[in-house]
């Protein structure tokens, strides 16, 4: 049955309705990714209330498409003007701008995305073989699991992010908080605070998922100088093959990065910026030659451009499995999800759930990755335009989508209001070092913590040693969650009672 | 700013936790949780400087509230005994182990602390040895380089966390500013025409080339429009006021139609209709001029 899931998923892909789609993510992923300050989570976050004419699986694949595309597009502002498109680029500066100052920005820029679409080829094609042992694992987690996988995943954000414990979770408590205005699904009531009509049908968390990623990140770049390059950077096409080359002949680098990405992208917080990090660091340290990193090295390139990719294909595994994203990408794309009546969790890998679109949206993951590979060697000298555009340009624009896409949706005032409030509340949270990510986790979250929540109360009569008690409901394993929810909080704690007592 | 985030989060917490003790005990149970914990964390943060004695104070608070509820539940139905242990134990911490409690409540609350980040990935020496060859190979200063650096380790530093500098605090604010008007536009004539309205605002404030903020103001229209005519067409109405004005497709039919038809029919006549009957002539396609 699920081969032939499997096989339909496919013929889905195949379409050309579908195709388009899949295109049109991909180019829109690059060059939002190319524009500095802009990136993968705002671009999907404006797109969102444009995929309400589409079907799901359309409007999926084209998330998923913005999502790959501008991983790889946030390495053209890395390598050409020292600036990452997005900061899962990061990495890629340190070898990739001194390339370009030496003239070999075309030998950079193919070499991003040819490790870029390897690396995605091969993550994507590595979770599809081991989809049915996932498939196995998630339809075994049963009601009081799921709440506990959802509160873990928030206990992850909160001691991954940097930046003090409490307010990593206060951020989550009150991301958690905005769920429960409106109503409550699972008791089938309505919460109304002070009686206000607007806010009978809750606050929309496409609208806060929008006020934190595109308003607060276009008041952010409104303070921001040196949003455009004078970029004087010569891309000569002789450098694509060179920049070919130079990826094929290092499959361990691609690989070893690839691998380290798919696996630090399935931890929730930790993202693409995190794994960039990581594969740099360990391809620096697995090379023969370790001096030359940061002067203009391809192998910290390949290494940090295979990684970025290669976190696409991880941070979709507890997204789609238990709803819990690894990255703000992957809140919006659950965010699609939930607005196209898609629930994260067992049914999206059920064959007679939506196992058919699980495996269309991987199958355009992998298509995605040639199409970046075919159109980032194919467009490599027109790549520099993207960097030259202007803030002054751009800021209007995103905000007229957002704003937009935003009341297009219900036409309910409350949601601009929503998108300038929570623009406001995430510009400050940035600044002053709250995570965001946290808050998303929780709007994303809420309803699926407080469903599985109040659903397991039900299973144990009211009780909450169902939660924590191994032999009285036969659950070792919501044992074993709680005691890792109990360690990850307190983890932190110890480990700064440790450094001071080293310090001492 | 960052005491008024935290007030804001209190009192909405506070609002939310006292507003939620009017619905059911089911749906009651888990705002209340989550508004609990947003009041006590924000409480926790905004007191940082005073966690030596609002430390102890706090968990002899909940100490004596847990044994308090727990003991009452005790008497009605025997439950709750975890409660009042918990609160007894609470209530030790807060007497027994003053010390330590503020240790770890100062550790929890203003030390920065992360378990996976930058300083556990790359170590200090590779990162000091890329920084200086990548200023030997880009031939640039290492000190600007640097800052720029530290600029974006700050946002790497973890895919969850990242802070930044503003150059201009003036941007922001006006970005907000303008938000808010275009907000209020909106409600009062719909956003079909807000929209326009809000890009030349932003050109006037940015103080753009006329021409280029003409064309940005003309794709800002453009894309106002698709929306009203694709999408939704309910944006070009004004809540507050209910006023819809003309859109630009009515205004065409009543105004520049009139005026443009007489010349399209002039090309029509004497350009489109003979080409069209040449084609036809030469080959036989099933054209027929109207």
């Amino acid at each position: 049955m699920t081969v032939e899931t499997f096989v339909g998923a496919i013929f889905a892909l195949l379409t050309l309705e579908t195709m388009f789609w899949l295109l049109a993510g991909v180019l829109v992923g690059i060059v939002v990714g190319g524009l500095p300050g802009l990136g993968p989570p705002l671009g999907m976050a404006i797109i969102l209330p444009l995929t309400i004419p589409l079907n799901a699986a359309d409007a999926i694949i084209l998330l998923v498409g913005v999502y790959s595309g501008s991983m790889y597009g946030g390495s053209i502002a890395a390598i050409l003007i020292n600036t990452p498109g997005v900061s899962s680029s990061a990495a890629t500066m340190f070898d990739g701008y001194p390339m370009s100052k030496q003239g070999r920005a075309a030998t950079a820029l193919s070499i991003s995305a040819t490790a870029s679409a390897f690396a995605g080829l091969f993550t994507i094609a590595a979770l599809i073989l081991f989809s049915p042992v996932l498939i196995e694992l998630v339809l075994r987690v049963g009601t009081p699991e799921r709440f506990l996988v959802a509160l873990l995943g928030l206990s992850m954000i909160t001691v991954i992010t940097r930046g003090s414990f409490a307010k990593g979770l206060l951020a989550g408590f009150a991301g958690l908080l905005v769920t429960t205005v409106g109503s409550a699904q699972p008791i089938a009531v309505t919460r109304r605070y002070a009686d206000s009509l607007l806010l009978f049908d809750g606050i929309d968390f496409v609208a806060v998922l929008i006020g934190l990623f595109a308003i607060a990140e276009m008041m952010k770049l409104a303070g921001q100088k040196g949003g455009i390059a004078e970029s004087d950077v010569v891309i000569d096409r002789a450098g694509i093959k060179e920049g070919i080359v130079e990826t094929v002949k290092r499959p361990v680098t691609v690989f070893k990065s690839g691998m380290i990405g798919m696996i630090v992208g399935a931890i929730p917080g930790a993202g693409a910026t995190v794994s960039n990090f990581v594969a740099y660091s360990e391809a620096v340290r697995a090379s023969p030659d370790p001096e030359t990193f940061g002067s203009g090295n391809p192998v910290g390139v390949v290494a940090s451009e295979a990684s970025n990719n290669g976190t696409v294909a991880g941070s979709l595994v507890p997204a789609i499995s238990f709803g819990i994203p690894g990255s703000s990408s992957t809140a919006v794309l659950i965010g699609g999800l939930l607005m196209h009546g898609l629930q994260p969790g067992p049914s999206m890998f059920q064959v007679d759930g939506e196992l058919g679109l699980t495996y269309t949206m991987l199958l355009a993951l992998l298509v995605g990755n040639v199409v970046i590979l075919i159109f980032g060697l194919s467009a490599v000298t027109r790549l520099g335009y993207l960097t030259k555009i202007d803030t002054d340009y751009i800021i209007p624009m995103v905000i007229v989508l957002s704003f937009l896409g935003t009341y297009a949706l219900r036409i309910n005032p409350m949601d601009i209001i929503t998108i300038i409030l929570f623009g406001i509340i995430g510009f400050y949270m940035v600044r002053y070092n709250y995570s965001v990510i946290a808050f998303v986790l929780g709007v994303v979250l809420g309803d699926i913590a407080e469903g599985n929540l109040y659903t397991a109360l039900q299973i144990s009569g009211g009780t909450y040693d169902i939660f924590y008690n191994p032999f009285a409901y036969d659950r070792p394993l919501s044992f074993l969650l709680t005691v890792t929810i109990i360690l990850l909080l307190f983890g932190p704690l110890v480990k700064g009672q440790i450094n001071r007592l080293r310090g001492k | 700013m960052e005491h008024v985030l935290l007030v804001l989060f209190l009192v909405v917490g506070t609002y939310m936790y006292l507003g939620a003790s009017e619905f059911p005990a089911a749906a009651a149970r888990f705002p209340r949780l989550m508004a609990g914990g947003t009041v006590l964390l924000s409480f926790l943060i905004l007191a940082r400087n005073y966690l030596d004695v609002v430390a102890p104070l706090l968990t002899a608070a909940l100490g004596v509230y847990a044994a308090y509820t727990g003991g009452t539940e005790f008497l009605a139905d025997g439950g709750g005994l975890a409660q009042v242990f918990l609160g007894i134990g609470l209530l030790a911490l807060a007497v027994g182990f003053r010390g330590q409690l503020v240790d770890g409540a100062t550790s929890f609350v203003a030390e920065p602390m992360q378990v996976l980040g930058k300083e556990d990935i790359l170590d200090q020496d590779l990162e000091e040895g890329v920084a200086e060859n990548r200023a030997k190979a880009t031939g640039e200063s290492p000190e600007p380089e640097q800052a720029a650096d530290a600029d974006t380790e700050e946002q790497a530093d973890s895919g969850a966390m990242y802070v930044y500098d503003i150059d201009d605090a003036k941007g922001p604010i006006m970005t907000g500013i303008l938000c808010l008007a275009y907000m209020l536009v909106t409600f009062a004539i719909g956003m079909l025409y807000a929209t326009p309205l809000f890009v030349i605002a932003w050109t006037l404030w940015v103080k753009m080339d006329f021409a280029k903020a003409a064309a940005l103001t003309g794709l800002g229209m453009l894309c106002s429009y698709l929306f009203y005519d694709l999408i939704q067409s309910d944006i070009a109405e004004g809540w507050l006021t209910g006023w819809e004005p003309t859109p630009p497709d009515v205004l065409y039919n009543m105004y520049i139609n009139p005026i443009v038809q007489p010349i399209l029919r002039i090309v029509d006549q004497y350009i489109i209709f003979p080409i069209l009957d040449l084609i036809g002539t030469v080959l036989p396609l099933g054209v027929v001029p109207l």
